[in-house]
């Protein structure tokens, strides 16, 4: 009991000395490099729905690539049947479709639905390369301490899908919590909860995203990591001309 | 024809299920209004077809950097009869392909890869139109396709080598295709494999990702009746662009110019009599836009320039042809449609409207529009996906007055009922 305490007590004096320490925009790389796990490879399950009922669920696999200035994600459907073999690059701001039996990706919009309100960028994201700090502010979420940082858009960013981010993120753990994603026009689009915190290859990863429409609490759609591995690949294979050559796998 | 289809598509499951394969099996069937001569008069006419596509593919890695591929595809088609009940036997006609079937070596992974065998290339990014497509055979089949880009559209590749080298944000590629022709007998057998290539061409392409944009330029040498005294060659080059612009608009044009390419001419409109024309520096054209209004809803628009359609005295001649060859019910040359469905003239504009109402029902509207006499086509089409099965309906139809190109269009509307199995 003592040793659990003096734990926690270390933690929390640690997380409060990191958070006061740092600036805010180091805080938000330091919780991106907490949980990102480079040359990631993963199988995801996403499960749409309205109210309880199950309106849509798939199965994808992919692969990560870390970046300089942005990750890049390549993703394959596996399930449903009717999706099966299409193949994403999200690469930035250009997300590219590869459909199966066809040779050329397409490109399409980063708002562009994965399945219910999950879009591609959702499955794997960070800030700080992305966002500007507004601010941040010692808070609470569910009546829990939290540092809630105001994020926008970088200018001439490479994912900027959303203007504005509302974020909270647990001060001791650097752990994110809890985001909302805003549309320039200030319209909230989707609210996500990072939950189910896992190790997993050294890091510290949400293995549930539940993120929920912006303008109906009855639409969410929650997408579960069931394995994670590494696979190393090179560089040029996430790029759009290298799509068709990619072979996905399921990590082991 | 039931049991027939039933048969298919349990072989098909089976196959599937025993080699871990995957494949789709889609049945259209298809009623059409059309206008036909009976006596001196024309009248509407209604017909029905009916066609079930199967396609089956599978990839294997069987080392780390040697992979695998192939896809077969065949048809069943009732063609159209005027009883939408009933499959005369004598008119069922069976066609099938292998579509792809290559073998792709990472010589140096990530750098330099080798692909042999029969490949899919499609490097347009048009909905409507591809004029990119300096090879194009179209879709595989002549299928009931009248709304684009939406029912599968399956493509036969081609027999040759790839290489792709990549260099910073540059991709290199050099595909070479041989001619390879058989005689009318070995065709017999053999064109349920694969068209014959008749040409040698060699496809140069480069691709260049410069910040938001892919610039790909390509160039397309092709020798006619290569080893003969009547050789001759040939050259097709093109350039292509595509970038997001924010969020919700992504962008795209592309234009080819051709050193000659041939057509049908009219020569004289009365008496049917046509002629083989070439055409010197032919260009062709499309720009076009995609704007995502919000997660669920977006609109495409194009513009596709034909640079070996008609225009003025020639385009006039054209349509009346078509108009001639209607009202005699002639089984002379086909002129308004060698250039696909609806292309006859220069300048087109296509518009598509798509909402996905919930995760498994969507919907469109589009309409194809002929700039020259405004003329055009529309349709309206509701999927629905559940599982393992899609269900489609589609009405598509044609509008335009007198001597316009809509008023010569091979139907005035058209229903299409798609089912869809996928495994």
């Amino acid at each position: 009991m003592k040793r659990s305490l003096l734990v926690s007590f270390l933690l929390f004096t640690f997380g409060l000395t990191l958070a006061s320490a740092a600036s805010p925009s180091d805080l938000l790389a330091e919780s991106d490099a907490r949980r990102t796990i480079a040359d990631l490879n993963f199988s995801v399950q996403a499960t749409a729905y309205v109210g309880t009922q199950v309106s849509d669920q798939s199965l994808l696999w992919g692969v990560l690539k870390l970046g300089k200035d942005h990750n890049r994600v390549l993703m394959s459907f596996q399930a449903p049947a009717s999706k099966h073999g299409q193949k994403f690059l999200v690469d930035g701001d250009a997300v590219y479709v590869l459909f199966e039996h066809t040779s050329n990706p397409i490109r399409v919009s980063p708002l562009e639905v994965l399945t219910g309100q999950a879009s591609d960028g959702d499955v794997i994201r960070t800030f700080a390369a992305d966002y500007n700090v507004v601010s941040m502010e010692q808070g609470t979420f569910e009546d829990k301490p939290a540092l809630h940082f105001s994020l926008t858009a970088r200018e001439g960013g490479n994912t900027s899908s959303y203007k504005t981010v509302q974020l909270w993120i647990d001060p001791d753990s650097l752990r994110l919590v809890y985001a909302e994603f805003y549309a320039a026009s200030g319209i909230l689009l989707k609210k996500a909860y990072y939950r189910d915190y896992q190790a997993i290859l050294g890091k510290d990863v949400p293995a549930t995203i539940d993120i929920f429409a912006g303008d109906d609490a009855q639409k969410h759609t929650k997408m579960v990591f069931l394995k994670f591995g590494r696979k190393v690949l090179p560089d040029t294979m996430f790029r759009r001309t290298a799509l068709n050559l990619w072979t996905p796998e399921e990590p082991r | 024809m039931k049991r027939l289809m039933l048969v298919t598509a349990a072989l098909l499951g089976m196959v599937s299920g025993t080699f871990g394969w995957n494949g789709t099996v889609v049945t259209d069937v298809t009623p059409t209004v059309a206008p036909v001569t009976a006596g001196p008069s024309q009248v509407e006419q209604m017909s029905a077809r009916s066609t079930i596509q199967g396609i089956l593919g599978e990839s294997a890695t069987l080392s780390q950097d040697l992979t695998l591929s192939g896809t077969g595809w065949m048809l069943l088609d009732s063609l159209p009869s005027n009883n939408p009940t009933q499959f005369p036997g004598g008119r069922l006609d069976f066609s099938s392909r292998l579509l792809q079937l290559e073998a792709k070596w990472q010589i140096i992974p990530g750098a330099l890869i080798l692909d042999l065998g029969k490949q899919i290339i499609h490097p347009s990014s048009g909905f409507f139109k591809t004029p990119l497509n300096l090879l194009s055979r179209g879709p595989a089949g002549n299928t009931p396709q009248q709304t684009p880009a939406a029912s599968p559209q399956w493509e036969e590749g081609w027999w040759g080598v790839k290489i792709v080298g990549f260099v910073g944000d540059w991709t290199l590629e050099d595909f070479l295709a041989p001619p390879l022709t058989w005689s009318d007998s070995a065709d017999a057998a053999l064109q349920y494999v694969s068209v014959q290539q008749g040409d040698l061409d060699n496809q140069v392409r480069v691709d260049w990702h410069l910040g938001a944009a892919d610039i790909q330029l390509l160039s397309l040498i092709s020798v006619t009746d290569p080893g003969t005294s009547s050789a001759s060659v040939h050259d097709q080059s093109g350039m292509g662009i595509d970038t997001n612009l924010g969020d919700h608009l992504t962008l795209r044009g592309e234009v080819t110019l051709a050193d000659s390419l041939n057509r049908l001419n009219v020569v004289d409109p009365n008496t049917q009599a046509t002629a083989n024309q070439s055409l010197s520096w032919v260009p062709r054209a499309l720009l076009g836009a995609t704007w995502s209004i919000n997660n669920d809803v977006s609109l495409v628009a194009e513009y596709y320039y034909n640079g070996l359609g008609f225009m003025g005295d020639e385009y006039t001649s054209a349509l009346q042809y078509a108009k001639n060859r209607i009202a005699t019910g002639s089984l002379s040359p086909d002129v308004a449609g060698q250039f696909g469905n609806f292309s006859l003239a220069r300048n087109y504009v296509f518009l598509r409207l798509t909402d996905n109402f919930t995760d498994q029902i969507s919907g469109q509207g589009w309409t194809e529009v002929n700039l020259q006499d405004a003329s055009g086509m529309y349709g309206l089409g509701l999927s629905a996906t559940y599982d393992k099965w899609g269900l489609s309906g589609s009405l598509a139809g044609t509008w335009g007055a007198d001597g316009t190109e809509g008023h010569v269009l091979p139907f005035m509307w058209q229903v299409d009922i798609e089912m869809q199995f996928y495994f």
